[in-house]
Formats: structure tokens, C-alpha cells, sequence
């Protein structure tokens, strides 16, 4: 087996959370090599072009995610069925950051602490059967710095709505407080978000524009977005979405102190008769490879963050790394989706145009925002009205009293695609002891290492949410004027790309398995970043709380105070223009 | 298999089945039918077949969907069977009444036939696919002339829009593009 010479810090897997750290790491000081699976691209290797990037043919997992898609069952007693999901994981230098939506919200004090408002304000009983709602080990106060930091580095789009504690007209008064605006104004409102803002508000909702990690303006040497209506699933032609390409690797390159790996597929974390790590084990272009590193982060997707764990096992961890109290695995949460359609008979909507980031939506109806006695649920989640029509997706929406086919199926595409518009609907999922990911006894990928399989199901408390929700943007549609509305049907999306959970974060060894700042409580020097370690989903988009967690681990790991880093690492300078002084 | 294999296999098969990632003749005659059906041309503008999609489900048939053909051909046979029992003629001959009664039994999983080979969700996978080749890139071999596009509205590949563009009941005056056609009118993207 060869073996790399040993480095400080080994990264494996560089999207968003992953290529957060580096930045921060190497900017510390710090030698870093990041072990990526797939190979390099840049955002206009997406093309614009809804098919290659559709979750069935998910050309950009090619590499990794489409040979290894995890498998899934709804229970223990149920038989293993072909996984439904809404998107693939791409693999890559900047991971699944090139194709993501971008939206870009803080998580609510709320969210940090489900339990203990849940507890004060409903009682015991209100905590479902099956459920281990627990508090994360840190609050938002903690996290803001951070989050701030993170904004400043993507160069985040959005309207303020709680600067300091004093609420800002047009943002959403349930933000908690930041300690100043978004970098960026908001992207902007099409007719359709214009339209559904003003029904919100009629119906006595307070709509804001969604926060997007897409430039409105141009900032930090990139332009601003020219609204092309290929945004989520596929890379920014301009550079505007905040990949990592474009905003934090060219910075962590500049330092000249982290290598980048591609084409390198991590096995196992390599453990001692101590119990701490040396390193990892990787097939790469020279075959089975030994890095050795002082420190290991997994950074990949909750799937992979939670199967490393599962196969790295040693003399002294039997069931898998960090796995002494069999928590890995535990408490997988996907996001799931309920929306309501409706048809405005003669007028153009133009929803074809622009990104799903840029849209209009209410937080009204999520986290713990409004009253939920008598409701016979907890949290909730958000309804928005979104752009990014795409044709092959979107024809797919169809009233139910119609056929899928034929003359009336083709009339009602030919006069209706561009009258329709769809309110998403995604609602909280709360952690269960019933949903949770483990090895799949049977199915392995081409490496022969056994694939991830899913155990998960909607339960009560989201089949009551989601329905609630939906009501909701029925009525809003009604509002906006919509003369044929329908509601789409309950399913189960067992892989969301909101999967969390499986490796999550907390105090108590025996019913977690990270600290805060994602390092193992078993092994001292490997940390977990990304979804995988949080302990309750939030109703908001995942990215920006695990960016802003993976920049407070790596300070943590580097050792160094706030002020210091954060000089260090603010924009200033064009991320272009420190790669072209490296070539 | 060595180079030689080819040509002993022909000794021994004079009329050697297609290979696993295409369709026969008749194969495809049955998957023009249903498709035909599901997207008819009318006065309302080009049908599947006018637009391509057969096209496009052989090309993908040679490539990403290889996976998929042997799911095909259980379902084409399993319509044929239906047509046969039921008219006496192939799904490929039999009248477009007689043709879209079973297509509707297929949309509601009715068709003992596929059930019986548990190609009971063969409706969805048809229907993805149609879409696809009614309304994917052109460069993908489906939506011919970027027909599919102009029948609902979708200019395709565009660089941006203005703010006018997305306002409600602005008209969008633009001639569809492929990525294709994009080429040398790139917009400065060494940075990205």
C-alpha cells in the first residue's frame, strides 16, 4: 500500500461544508489535503441543460453518488424498495455547492432548542411517541458570528428582518437577531412573487424574499445573476451562485497550504490500539493509498459521513468509529414536500424565468412561529412561490381530473404550462427512533463496500403538518386568483438533499456522537461536519448553518480567536484574481 | 469474448437477436404506437413522433438508459399481447380508439399483462421519458427543431432575462436556442 507523506489536516470530501473548513484551516496556518472522490469541473461544465442534471440521470454523480445510491425500506418489516428522490448528489471539487439552489437562510434561536420550547410552552405530552427531541449543544448567539462570516464570504442576497432586535420592514420578523444586513440586497421579485406576496398579506402573512448565496449585485470580483432559469441542478454560467469554486477554494489555494486530491474514494478512517486516528485510507490514481494525518474531518454528504464511520472499524471500535454507544446511524431526517398547484386560465407567468432561490415566502407557519395548540403537531415549515419552471419537471404537473396522455393532456400543456404555478410546500421532519441509516446487508457498490440503506417514514406529526401547510397555499392560491387548483399527493422522499441526522451532536456520549464543534466523543482527533451532525432538521434549507458550523470547527481546531481569524479570511480581494496569481 | 466469437455466433444463428440495448423493428413499430398516442399530432401542433421522441428514447436506449431496454420490451410485448387477445392485430395496427383504451388502462396499471410481469409501473417510466424527448435539449436526439419547446412556450437556453421579462403577462419574444447553439456566444466564463 503506498503511503502519502503525513499533513496536519486530512479533508475528505470538498463541497460546501468540506471546502468551508479548508479555507479556514489552511488560512490558520494550518497544511491541509482535502481527498475528493470526484474530479475537477467548473460551473459552465453544467451546461444548460435540464436532462443531464435530472435526478434520474444525475450526470454529475457519475463518479461516486450513482453507483452507491442508498438503498431504502419504510420499517424493519417492510421490503427494500427503489429509493424516491428528488435530486441526485453530485460529486466533484465543490461537491453539490455548484448545483445547489442556494438558498441560504439562519436557522431560528428556535430551532437550537425544540425541546426546551416545546417542554415550556406545550407541555411533555406534546413531544410525539417515537421521537428524541433533543436541544443542539449550542445556541444561535453562538453560531451568529459565524453565520455572519459565512454570509460575507458567499456574498449572501436577502432582506434583513432582525438587525440587533429591531425589526426591518419586507424581512422575516422571525429571523433571529444578526448584527447586521445581508451583504447583498435581495434578488429580485418576478411577477409571480409579487403576486403571492400580496396575498400573503392579505392573509394577515408576512412574506419576505427568500435569502439566496446568489449575487443581486456584483460583489468580490463576480457578477450578479442574470436570472438564465438554470440554477438549481445545474452550475452558474456567470459565476454568480456562491460554489465553492468561485468563493472560498480560490482563497484557500492562494494560501498555497491546501492540496487538493481528486479522483480519490476514501474506504475507512484508519484507528490505533489508543483509539485515535492516524489517518485514512483511500483508492486514488495509484491504487490503495495511506494518508496519514494528525487530523481526520469527514466532510461528505450525512450518507457517506455515516457509512465511513460504520466501516472504519478497529480493535477498539468493533461496531464502527465513534459508534461505542450505537448512535451512528440514528435519527435520519429527509425533508419532505407537499405542494398545491394552480392555474391562472389566459395569463403569462413567466415562472420559466429565474432560480428557485429567487422567490417569496412566508415563515409564518414554521419552527415554533405561531400557536400550535389544538393542531396535533409540532414545528411546521414554509410555503413559498419559486421560479425555475423547467419543462421537463414541471410537466409533470397535471390536474388530477386529467389524463397523462393524449389530445387533452397536450392541450393542457400547450395553453396551461406557462398559466401554472406551484407553491412548495417542505415541512420539518422530527427525529424518530424508527428512521435511521445503517449498512445494507445485500447491495454494495462496484468497490464491493456495502451501499447505505434507509429505514425511514412519514409519520403523524408530518403527515398533520404537511397537510396543514397545504391547506395553507390552497387558500393562498385562492387569494392570488388562481381559477383551477389542485394539491399534490402525500409521498415520502426518502433522500430530500436536506438529509440530516445520523451522526448528530450533543453532550451526552451515550445518546450522541459529536460535541458541537463535530469532533467524535470516542476518538480525539476526528470531527464530523455537515447535516449529518444535527440533532433536529429546522423547517429552513441546511447549507448555511453547516458552512457556518464547519468555519466554527475549524476555528476551534486551529486554535485561534475569532477577530483574528475572521481578518484573515473577510473577502477583499477578487477570488479570481488569487487564482490568476498562482498561474 | 475474443474476436472470433462474433462470427461463430452467426454460424450458429443466422438471424442472431438484436443486441440488448435496441429494439427490434417491431419492437419499435409498438413503441411508436404508444407514444403516437400519448402525444398525438393534431391541430393543436407536432405529435411525439413529429417531435422526435422515438429518436431520442433509441439514442438513449444505446447509452444511459441500456439498463432500461429489457423493462421495455416486457411492457411492448405486454401491450401487444393485449391488442392481440383483445382486436386480433398487433398494438401497432390496431385502430387509435381501440389503441388509447389500453393506453388509459396502462395509465391506471389496469393491463393484467404488465402486472402479471410486474411492469406495472412502466406508465411512469414511459412518462418521464416522453417528457424528456418532448422537452429535453435537442443535443439529447428528442425535441426536434426545439419543436416541443415552441408548442409550451419555453425558450431554452437563454443567458438571462430582464426584469421586464418576468413580469406577469410580458410576452417573451425569443427564438428557442439549444445549448448547442450557445457556443461562441458565451458570455466570459474562464472564471468559473
Amino acid at each position: 500500500m503506498k503511503a502519502q507523506p503525513e499533513v496536519e489536516i486530512c479533508i475528505v470530501g470538498l463541497g460546501a461544508v468540506g471546502a468551508m473548513a479548508a479555507h479556514a484551516l489552511a488560512t490558520a496556518g494550518l497544511e491541509v489535503v482535502a481527498l475528493e472522490a470526484g474530479p475537477t469541473r467548473t460551473g459552465s461544465d453544467y451546461r444548460m441543460d435540464e436532462l443531464a442534471s435530472s435526478a434520474g440521470r444525475n450526470a454529475w454523480g457519475d463518479t461516486k453518488f450513482n453507483r452507491e445510491v442508498p438503498t431504502w425500506r419504510r420499517n424493519l418489516d417492510s421490503p427494500r424498495r427503489e429509493t424516491p428522490r428528488s435530486q441526485g448528489m453530485a460529486n466533484g471539487v465543490g461537491g453539490s455547492s455548484l448545483a445547489y439552489a442556494g438558498i441560504s437562510f439562519r436557522y431560528h434561536p428556535d430551532d437550537f432548542r425544540v425541546r426546551s420550547n416545546t417542554l415550556s410552552r406545550y407541555g411533555p405530552r406534546a413531544l410525539p411517541s417515537g421521537t428524541d427531541i433533543t436541544d443542539w449543544p449550542l445556541r444561535y448567539e453562538d453560531l451568529e458570528p459565524y453565520y455572519d462570516l459565512a454570509e460575507e464570504l458567499l456574498g449572501v442576497s436577502g432582506q434583513a428582518g432582525n438587525v440587533r432586535g429591531t425589526l426591518l420592514p419586507g424581512g422575516n420578523p422571525f429571523e433571529g437577531p444578526r448584527e447586521r444586513p445581508y451583504p447583498l440586497p435581495p434578488l429580485r421579485t418576478s411577477g409571480v412573487g409579487e403576486l403571492f406576496a400580496t396575498a400573503a398579506r392579505e392573509a394577515g402573512y408576512q412574506p419576505f424574499p427568500v435569502p439566496a448565496a446568489i449575487l443581486s449585485e456584483p460583489y468580490d470580483g463576480r457578477p450578479a445573476c442574470t436570472y438564465c432559469s438554470f440554477c438549481t441542478r445545474s452550475g452558474c454560467h456567470v459565476g454568480a451562485k456562491a460554489s465553492a469554486l468561485v468563493t472560498v477554494l480560490p482563497r484557500a489555494l492562494a494560501t498555497g497550504r491546501l492540496k487538493i486530491r481528486t479522483g480519490c474514494r476514501v474506504l475507512r478512517v484508519r484507528t490505533t490500539e489508543r483509539g485515535d486516528t492516524t489517518g485514512v485510507e483511500y483508492i486514488g490514481p495509484d491504487g490503495l493509498t495511506v494518508q496519514p494525518a494528525k487530523v481526520v474531518i469527514l466532510a461528505s454528504y450525512t450518507f457517506e459521513n455515516v457509512r465511513l464511520l460504520l466501516l472504519s472499524r478497529g480493535p477498539r471500535c468493533p461496531n464502527g468509529l465513534g459508534n461505542s454507544a450505537s448512535q451512528v446511524g440514528c435519527y435520519y431526517m429527509a425533508r419532505q414536500h407537499l405542494p398545491a398547484f394552480g392555474v391562472f386560465t389566459g395569463r403569462r407567468l413567466n415562472c420559466f424565468i429565474g432560480s428557485s432561490a429567487q422567490g417569496q415566502t412566508i415563515d409564518d407557519l414554521n419552527a415554533d412561529n405561531f400557536d400550535h395548540a389544538g393542531l396535533g403537531f409540532l414545528r411546521g415549515g414554509r410555503i413559498s412561490a419559486v421560479n425555475q419552471f423547467s419543462p421537463i419537471t414541471s410537466t409533470a404537473i397535471v390536474p388530477p381530473d386529467l389524463p397523462r396522455w393524449g389530445r387533452a393532456y397536450k392541450e393542457f400543456l400547450a395553453r396551461c404550462y406557462n398559466s401554472t404555478v406551484m407553491l412548495t410546500v417542505s415541512v420539518e421532519t422530527l427525529p424518530y427512533e424508527a428512521n435511521f441509516l445503517d449498512l445494507d446487508p445485500d447491495v454494495r457498490d462496484p468497490h464491493g463496500v456495502p451501499v447505505v440503506r434507509i429505514t425511514f417514514d412519514n409519520y403523524d406529526n408530518e403527515h398533520r403538518a404537511l397537510a396543514f401547510l397545504q391547506e395553507r397555499a390552497v387558500h393562498l392560491l385562492q387569494i392570488m386568483g388562481a381559477d383551477r387548483i389542485w394539491r399534490a399527493t402525500p409521498s415520502v422522499e426518502a433522500i430530500s438533499v436536506h438529509d440530516v441526522g445520523g451522526t448528530r451532536m450533543g453532550t451526552d456520549p451515550g445518546r450522541s456522537v459529536v460535541d458541537s464543534f463535530g469532533r467524535l466523543h470516542d476518538v480525539p482527533n476526528v470531527f464530523v461536519l455537515g447535516g449529518s451532525t444535527f440533532p433536529t432538521q429546522s423547517g429552513l434549507n441546511p447549507t448555511l448553518t453547516m458552512q457556518a458550523l464547519a468555519l466554527r470547527s475549524a476555528f476551534h481546531i486551529a486554535h485561534t480567536d475569532y477577530e483574528t481569524m475572521r481578518g484573515k479570511l473577510r473577502p477583499g480581494s477578487s477570488p479570481a484574481a488569487a487564482v490568476r496569481s498562482r498561474t | 469474448m475474443t474476436s472470433e466469437a462474433p462470427s461463430s455466433m452467426d454460424d450458429a444463428h443466422p438471424n442472431p437477436p438484436p443486441p440488448p440495448s435496441s429494439l427490434s423493428p417491431n419492437e419499435v413499430a409498438i413503441l411508436s404506437a404508444l407514444v403516437d398516442g400519448m402525444f398525438p399530432s393534431d391541430d393543436l401542433g407536432p405529435g411525439a413522433l413529429d417531435i422526435g421522441v422515438v429518436d431520442y428514447l433509441l439514442k438513449a436506449f444505446a447509452g444511459p438508459y441500456g439498463g432500461l431496454v429489457p423493462a421495455y420490451r416486457d411492457a411492448l410485448a405486454a401491450l401487444d399481447a393485449v391488442a392481440r387477445r383483445e382486436h386480433r392485430r398487433g398494438f401497432a395496427e390496431i385502430a387509435s380508439e381501440q389503441r388509447d383504451a389500453i393506453i388509459s388502462r396502462l395509465e391506471h396499471g389496469q393491463v393484467d399483462e404488465l402486472r402479471d410481469a410486474g411492469a406495472d409501473q412502466f406508465f411512469g417510466l414511459i412518462w418521464q421519458h416522453l417528457r424528456e424527448g418532448l422537452f429535453g435539449d435537442p443535443i439529447h436526439g428528442g425535441n426536434r427543431h426545439m419543436l416541443g419547446w415552441r408548442l409550451i412556450g419555453f425558450p431554452g437556453a437563454q443567458f438571462g432575462y430582464t426584469a421586464e421579462e418576468q413580469q406577469l403577462d410580458a410576452a417573451i419574444i425569443r427564438e428557442p436556442r439549444s445549448v448547442a447553439d450557445l457556443g461562441a456566444n458565451r458570455p466570459d466564463d474562464s472564471r468559473t
